[in-house]
């Protein structure tokens, strides 16, 4: 049996000509955060509907809890939580109303479901505000209660994080963190938020034009991100010369007159400055850049920023 | 299906379009009991509950009853796309099919309640005037009866509402353009002579309900002499009528069913 929660070979959907996502390999690796990075229009969401029946694939398979998913199955499904787009309820119902009809569908009989998971986002469980008369917040908060409310060992979160104020947003990464880590919940969320995901994310899926990119380890990207070191000298070409004569120093890139740059990580950039100073030139700025998420994002996609 | 049947029960907590459809079952009753002069000059309680019964089946079943199960129809499976809340149920999962089905069934037992409601109403204004409700409980039944038929018969039309669009204005038009083509057919008389088979007279809702719920009205005024001769021997019994009807319903389910199953989620 697969170690992975989530594992899929090749799938693929097209909606007549377009392809939205092609011959994904995707593997979710059970107690951790998975997020699934890509512009808007990347196939995230078309991803996740396909995950969890709602979008049949044009080819390839899916694995969940390492059997074969073929459709909307009960065994699955009742192990998963979902948010896809927006949220989605009745606006003539309060919030316990909707998650009601939720709830008796899926057989919990217990209303302590509920109050949990509504105390979990943070709304009020004795609320008779209407859906239709929630905030756009208030809204989310009431989509992510009805994700978690059955107690689901995996969840699907897509932009769960959309329409929320700054504060909404910490609470529910730090819940989102609490359900993973503490709870041992296995979560795939989807963002177009480089900043969320890379604050989140134990594992990080790079997806664009339908295409997975890369999967790794957010530990592992931080490694390949580039480092390097810029300085602002009176005269760039002789400090090159300088620093790989007497440093030996390896990558150097001269950019203008009086800025050169070394990825070298060996460099001693005390030694390097003493050097310059005493050569006579004038050193004006020395710094230490390291590549985010987002630049690397950028670098294989091909493109601009996601955002 | 019971649970899912609940639920779409409890969804239609303050939806005013499902209550103002309720509420209408005893529009014709009161409007009858106020409006209608001889209602005032009945010679026996069995002719005023032949009375306020026929004009239940035929105004309040046939004009109100049909087209109010399409724009229930309607709001009811509009809603889960418009709400977007389809894809909650799917999850769940509960298949397209029976959701659809839940939201059918909901409307037959509305159907039976309307007509339910709207036979009690009548038998409240009977009472109230003092008349005593002479065969009254076989007409309460044949108006349930009715209902179910103009259930089986406002599917088609439910069809057409869901595979058409998912406008409420022409499902609206279209409810109110079939009710009306019933209603012609079931007083013309080229399709309420037809015998039982496959024809328009048989087929079509309007034709068919009348050629059952008549016979048991009474027919010994004179000025019905003339359409009992030419339609009496085209009378359907309640064996054909439900057979007819319940094939219908089948096909017309399953079509259902298909479509809501085939529409994009």
């Amino acid at each position: 049996m697969s170690s992975y929660i989530i594992e899929t070979h090749g799938l693929t959907r097209r909606y007549g000509d377009q392809v939205s996502v092609s011959n994904l390999n995707l593997h979710v690796q059970k107690g951790r955060i998975y997020g699934l990075l890509g512009r808007n229009g990347a196939g995230k969401t078309t991803t996740m509907r396909m995950l969890l029946g709602l979008t049949a694939p044009t080819s390839g398979t899916i694995q969940l809890f390492g059997h074969p998913f073929k459709g909307p199955q009960k065994e699955s499904l009742s192990r998963i939580g979902s948010l896809i787009e927006s949220p989605g309820f009745y606006p003539n119902l309060t919030g316990i109303e909707n998650l009601n009809i939720f709830a008796r569908l899926r057989g919990l009989k217990d209303s302590r479901w509920i109050k949990q998971a509504l105390e979990l986002v943070n709304l009020p469980y004795s609320d008779k505000k209407l859906y239709a008369h929630y905030s756009l917040g208030m809204k989310q908060r009431l989509a992510i209660a009805l994700a978690i409310m059955h107690d689901p060992e995996l969840l699907i979160l897509d932009e769960p994080v959309n329409g929320l104020d700054p504060i909404g947003i910490a609470q529910v990464r730090t819940f989102i963190r609490t359900l993973c880590h503490e709870k041992r919940k296995t979560i795939l969320i989807s963002s177009h938020i480089l900043s969320e995901i890379s604050l989140l994310a134990d594992d990080i899926g790079i997806i664009d034009h339908g295409i997975l990119l890369e999967e790794e380890s957010l530990a592992n990207l931080e490694k390949k991100n580039t480092r390097y070191l810029r300085i602002t000298v009176s005269n760039a070409p002789a400090a090159a010369l300088l620093l790989e004569d007497k440093l030996n120093a390896q990558a150097l890139s001269i950019i203008d007159g009086h800025t050169l740059t070394t990825e070298d990580p060996r460099l001693d950039t005390g030694e390097a400055v003493r050097l310059m100073v005493e050569a006579g030139l004038t050193v004006q700025d020395v710094h230490l850049y390291e590549d985010t998420l987002e630049d690397y994002f950028k670098k294989i996609t091909g493109g601009e920023g996601i955002a | 299906m019971l649970k899912l049947l609940c639920c779409e029960l409890a969804k239609l907590r303050r939806r005013p379009l499902f209550f103002a459809a309720a509420a209408s079952s005893g529009l014709i009753p009161l409007g009858c009991a106020l409006f209608l002069p001889e209602f005032h000059t009945f010679s026996s309680g069995a002719e005023a509950v032949d009375s306020m019964m026929s004009a239940l089946f035929q105004m309040s079943a046939c004009l109100l009853l049909m087209p109010a199960l399409v724009v229930l129809a309607s709001s009811l499976f509009f809603t889960e796309h418009d709400q977007d809340t389809l894809k909650n149920i799917l999850t769940i999962p509960v298949s397209k099919p029976a959701l659809a089905m839940a939201k059918l069934i909901l409307l037959l037992l509305f159907a039976i309640a309307f007509m339910a409601a709207g036979g009690l109403i009548n038998l409240g204004i009977l009472l109230a005037s003092g008349w005593t409700p002479d065969g009254f409980g076989r007409l309460f039944l044949v108006g349930l009866g009715l209902g179910i038929l103009i259930w089986a018969g406002a599917l088609p039309c439910i069809l057409l509402a869901a595979a058409l669009s998912r406008s409420y204005i022409i499902s609206v038009i279209t409810a109110f353009f079939y009710t009306a083509v019933n209603y012609i057919l079931s007083m013309n008389d080229h399709f309420l002579t037809q015998p039982f088979g496959l024809n328009a007279g048989t087929l079509f809702p309007g034709p068919m309900a009348f050629r059952w719920y008549y016979q048991y009205l009474d027919l010994t005024s004179p000025q019905l002499t003339g359409l009992l001769e030419r339609i009496g021997p085209y009378f359907l019994n309640t064996a054909q009528t439900f057979l007819a009807a319940g094939a219908e319903a089948a096909v017309f389910l399953l079509l259902i069913a298909l479509v809501f199953q085939n529409q994009d989620t």
